[in-house]
């Protein structure tokens, strides 16, 4: 469904901007660490949260445990990095469903257009008139906790913003001159919509559904961190920097590392997002090109 | 460039329908799909006659449609239940805690806005150089930064390592009592200079500054990415060339031109960002004990305190839309090609 | 021609595009005297919107100048930082983006005039209402108080030029004035760039790819090919006596309308502009090219007779190149 051309030429261009480069490297980190992390975590009992030491508590950052050791003695360089893990499941999850339901919705209202079109918009628009977050919010307080219930909570909070996209960009692709001669052509209706229409409209909202996957990691930290996201003790970067919120004057390693490895994953795809904004902006392209 | 009264006629009942659709989606997530609304109603300590109680409030023996209809009624009367949590009305509670929130929100979005603006005109006009790069890195940074985490760090490294500023808290609670402070709008900046205590004033000011910093964050990026970029746009329109090459200076050009062109499209989306700002402003609220709405609500969430829960996510929710519609008339008045 | 008003020796102005280099300019060297018009024709790409834009200080931001000198009333405006563009002004070609969406006429007026102390307001004031006047409009207040989405593209095109002359430029740039407009609206404009030069007694070269526009609006043509100047001189004499194969080409492939014949065009395509071919950039399009000079030296633009100017290797003494096929003059 994805048009190659346009990836490689973005491709092309992020060769030349440094910033986007440096943001698929630390996506592609991000990426790696959470498929591998199980198997590379020091003290795999400690990073799944089922022991408790209580000689090992409350330990500064020291060789042993270059990140120090949280409340219940367990090492947080392990807890943080099999986290990346749970990070990874729920932003892959995140975005694949909201983008099914939301591409389903926008590209039924986009093709069908008239009466359904507005309607099912109009349904959108008011999902869309709630500020980001707190949809979110109200479906995972009734769901609880849980990270299921986190995926699910964040889908419902999100499918519609990629209904819109999708619905402005099918609606704009279906006016275009060479859908109409397919038609005059004789095209039957399902080889136009696959063929012409899908490849075109879907790329770039999948492409910016990719880019989302960092957001989805940060709204994820941030029920957590309240409270209403995944069950202790699954390791969950937001929930680990609640964990050492309440000690953070005395043990600030519990809090700070799982946020700097929250921050610079979700730098990457910000990074990679601002390189595809410019990318996608003829006259800043433009711009960039005549500079180097 | 007067706006047309058919125009806002129009904006406002448009309104009033996304106000009622919103208000019907919690409806239908609150009463259709649980199984059993009045155990979310009466909280999870509930006897069976307060679950009883809850069943007649909620009429759940009742239709649906005359449920809705009750709870639409209900709503316009004010009533959004009580918070079995703190005994009093919900209504009651989110008013005496939204001019906290609304106060650190606004002036971090204030702070924010307002140094990002420039920052971005500059960086545009230096494009390719030290600062545009600069900038370019620092923004794109600052609106990956996780608006929980950095609060801490800041009440870490300021409040408790280097104790100059203080943690949390509004006011001095000792300082508050001691002279007597009642609040009159809820906005304590006012209200300490309407009591005419300059020192509780200054107090105040103190303790709203780290948090407001951290609010400060994400609209002061997200404003110098987005001026950054319709800045450059701006300047390869061939007005600016036109106007360049009939002599006007870099600086009016810059602050006549450029600006208003690039406000329209930025007005259009503070809206959206100020909602951003404000969710965040509920998360710091929380970390910095600020006694607002979203403090409110978080703790309504851990105790399970669902009129208090659902009640301010209606209220957030409706004072976002009618955010958005002012930001939309805003938007029209400024740009003359707005047709209305 | 007395002394001169512009003096441009030897440009080179190249763009800077997708990270190649685009050669735009290719050692242009001309002279425009006072009160003198001079019309720069050439097809898309032949490199004269880029070579007025430099004149007008307008020239994009990948647009790098890369040598040669621009003398304008004695001032080399390339060694100096700013562009003196109080003596240029440019009328733009595209009217419908050329103002500031966001504010009137008026506040545009306001602005070009006052910038640097020329004037105070009262007195642009009263400059804008009168150059308005003199391009045609009636009602200057009604036109100072709109928007530039208020007005027709005609009304903006007189308004563009108001504003071009109310600086009292000594050059006026007009680029392509008459490409954008109806065709019944052509010969108003012309009019009206007529009498303004020689109300006003300023320069004016004009932009255009339209060899057939030339003599109603200048008394001197330059036809640019590939970013080089092939041809100039007197705009009747070229017309009466075209030397250059090119020029020849561009008058014959003007449609006839009374008295109709084949019509005629230039075969192949301008050669690339990132490139730098060794002899005449017109060779492979040349019908009379000869095949081990035209392909291997690059003609000079030299002087024939004094008011002539050809780049052409088979251009001997006054005659011009013949083409084998039907030629009428």
């Amino acid at each position: 469904m994805i048009a190659p051309a346009l990836l490689r030429d973005f491709i092309v261009f992020l060769r030349k901007d440094k910033l986007g480069l440096l943001g698929l490297l630390l996506i592609s980190g991000f990426i790696i660490i959470g498929i591998i992390a199980p198997y590379i975590v020091p003290y795999s009992e400690d990073a799944w949260g089922l022991t408790y030491n209580v000689e090992r508590r409350l330990q500064p950052p020291s060789r042993a445990h270059p990140f120090g050791t949280d409340e219940y003695g367990r090492d947080v360089l392990s807890r943080v990095i099999l986290a990346s893990r749970f990070s990874l499941i729920i932003a892959i999850s995140v975005v694949s469903l909201s983008l099914i339901i939301g591409v389903a919705v926008g590209l039924v209202a986009g093709y069908l257009g008239g009466w359904i079109g507005s309607i099912l918009m109009r349904v959108t628009d008011m999902f869309l008139a709630f500020p980001p977050l707190l949809l979110a919010i109200a479906f995972a307080s009734i769901l609880g906790r849980g990270l299921e219930n986190v995926i699910i909570a964040l889908s419902l909070s999100w499918w519609p913003w990629y209904a819109r996209l999708a619905f402005v960009q099918v609606s704009s692709v279906k006016a275009m001159p060479y859908v109409d001669a397919a038609k005059i052509a004789g095209i039957s209706p399902l080889r136009i919509l696959t063929r012409y229409i899908l490849p075109n409209s879907l790329t770039p909202v999948t492409i910016q559904a990719f880019l989302d996957m960092g957001a989805a990691v940060l709204e994820a930290a941030a029920l957590s961190f309240i409270g209403i996201g995944v069950k202790p003790p699954t390791p969950e970067w937001g929930l680990l920097i609640s964990e050492g919120w309440i000690l953070i004057g005395k043990a600030w390693w519990i809090s700070l590392f799982p946020g700097i490895a929250l921050f610079i994953t979700v730098l990457g795809f910000n990074l990679l997002g601002d390189a595809y904004r410019e990318y996608s902006n003829p006259k800043i392209r433009r711009l960039a090109e005549a500079r180097v | 460039m007067p706006v047309s009264p058919g125009y806002i006629i129009r904006r406002l009942a448009m309104t009033a329908i996304v106000v009622l659709g919103v208000l019907t989606i919690v409806f239908i997530a609150t009463r259709v799909i649980p199984a059993h609304p009045e155990f979310l109603w009466a909280g999870p300590h509930a006897t069976e006659e307060q679950l009883a109680e809850a069943r007649r409030t909620l009429h759940l023996d009742k239709p649906l449609v005359v449920q809705y209809y009750y709870f639409i009624t209900s709503l316009l009367k004010g009533d959004l239940g009580v918070s079995w949590r703190t005994k009093n009305p919900v209504l009651e509670d989110i008013k005496t805690a939204l001019p906290a929130t609304l106060e650190l929100a606004i002036t971090g979005f204030l702070i924010g806005v307002s140094l990002g603006l420039p920052i971005g005109v500059i960086s545009a006009l230096r494009y390719g150089g030290i600062v545009d790069r600069l900038v370019r890195v620092i923004s794109v940074s600052g609106s990956a930064i996780p608006v929980f985490w950095i609060a801490l760090v800041f009440q870490l490294v300021f409040s408790i390592k280097l104790g100059i500023l203080p943690g949390g808290y509004r006011i001095d609670p000792s300082l508050a009592i001691a002279y007597g402070f009642k609040p009159i709008t809820g906005f304590y900046i006012v209200d300490t200079l309407i009591a005419g205590r300059i020192d509780l004033f200054l107090d105040v000011v103190r303790r709203l500054l780290m948090p407001a910093l951290v609010v400060s964050i994400y609209p002061l990026c997200l404003t110098a990415r987005m001026t950054r970029a319709l800045a450059l746009e701006t300047l390869q329109e061939d007005f600016i060339r036109n106007l360049r090459s009939w002599g006007l200076p870099n600086n009016v050009i810059a602050r006549r031109y450029l600006l208003k062109a690039v406000a329209p499209p930025l007005i259009a989306s503070l809206g959206l960002s100020f909602g951003y700002t404000l969710i965040g402003a509920f998360i710091i609220e929380v970390i910095f004990s600020w006694n607002g709405l979203g403090m409110y609500a978080v703790l309504s969430l851990l105790s399970f305190d669902y009129p208090a829960v659902i009640g301010s996510i209606m209220v957030v929710a409706v004072f976002y839309t009618i955010i958005n519609l002012v930001v939309d008339l805003i938007h029209a008045y400024v740009d003359p090609r707005v047709k209305l | 021609m007395g002394r001169s008003l512009l003096t441009i020796k030897d440009l080179h102005i190249d763009y800077r595009v997708r990270g190649e280099t685009i050669r735009a300019v290719r050692g242009v060297s001309l002279e425009l005297g006072f009160g003198e018009t001079l019309c720069l024709v050439g097809e898309s790409g032949s490199g004269k919107t880029t070579l007025a834009m430099a004149i007008a200080g307008a020239l994009p931001a990948n647009a790098i100048i890369r040598s040669g000198e621009i003398i304008l009333n004695n001032v080399n405006i390339l060694k100096d930082k700013e562009h003196p563009r109080k003596l240029v002004s440019l009328i733009p070609q595209e009217v419908g983006s050329s103002l500031s969406p966001f504010h009137t006429v008026g506040q545009v007026f306001l602005d070009v005039l006052t910038s640097k102390g020329v004037a105070d307001k009262g007195e642009a004031l009263k400059i804008a209402r009168s150059t308005l006047n003199l391009v045609g409009f009636s009602d200057a207040d009604r036109v100072l108080k709109s928007y530039p989405h208020e007005l027709s593209g005609g009304m903006l095109q007189r308004v563009l030029i108001a504003i071009a002359i109310s600086r009292k430029p000594l050059i006026l740039i007009a680029d392509e004035p008459t490409s954008m407009i109806d065709a019944s609206l052509k010969r108003g404009v012309v009019e009206l760039l007529k009498n303004i030069v020689l109300a006003q007694r300023v320069s004016m070269i004009v932009v255009t790819h339209d060899i057939a526009l030339a003599p109603h609006l200048c008394g001197r043509i330059a036809i640019m090919y590939s970013g080089e100047i092939v041809e100039d001189g007197l705009s009747a004499e070229i017309l009466a006596n075209p030397m250059h194969p090119y020029t020849v080409m561009l008058l014959e492939s003007i449609p006839r309308i009374l008295s109709p014949r084949k019509l005629k065009a230039i075969p192949g395509l301008p050669p690339d502009p990132r490139s730098a071919p060794i002899g005449c950039s017109f060779e492979p399009r040349c019908p009379k090219a000869v095949k081990g000079l035209c392909d291997k030296v690059k003609p000079p633009l030299a002087t024939i007779e004094s008011t002539r100017r050809v780049s052409c290797h088979l251009v001997k003494g006054n005659e011009g190149v013949t083409l084998d096929e039907d030629t009428s003059s």
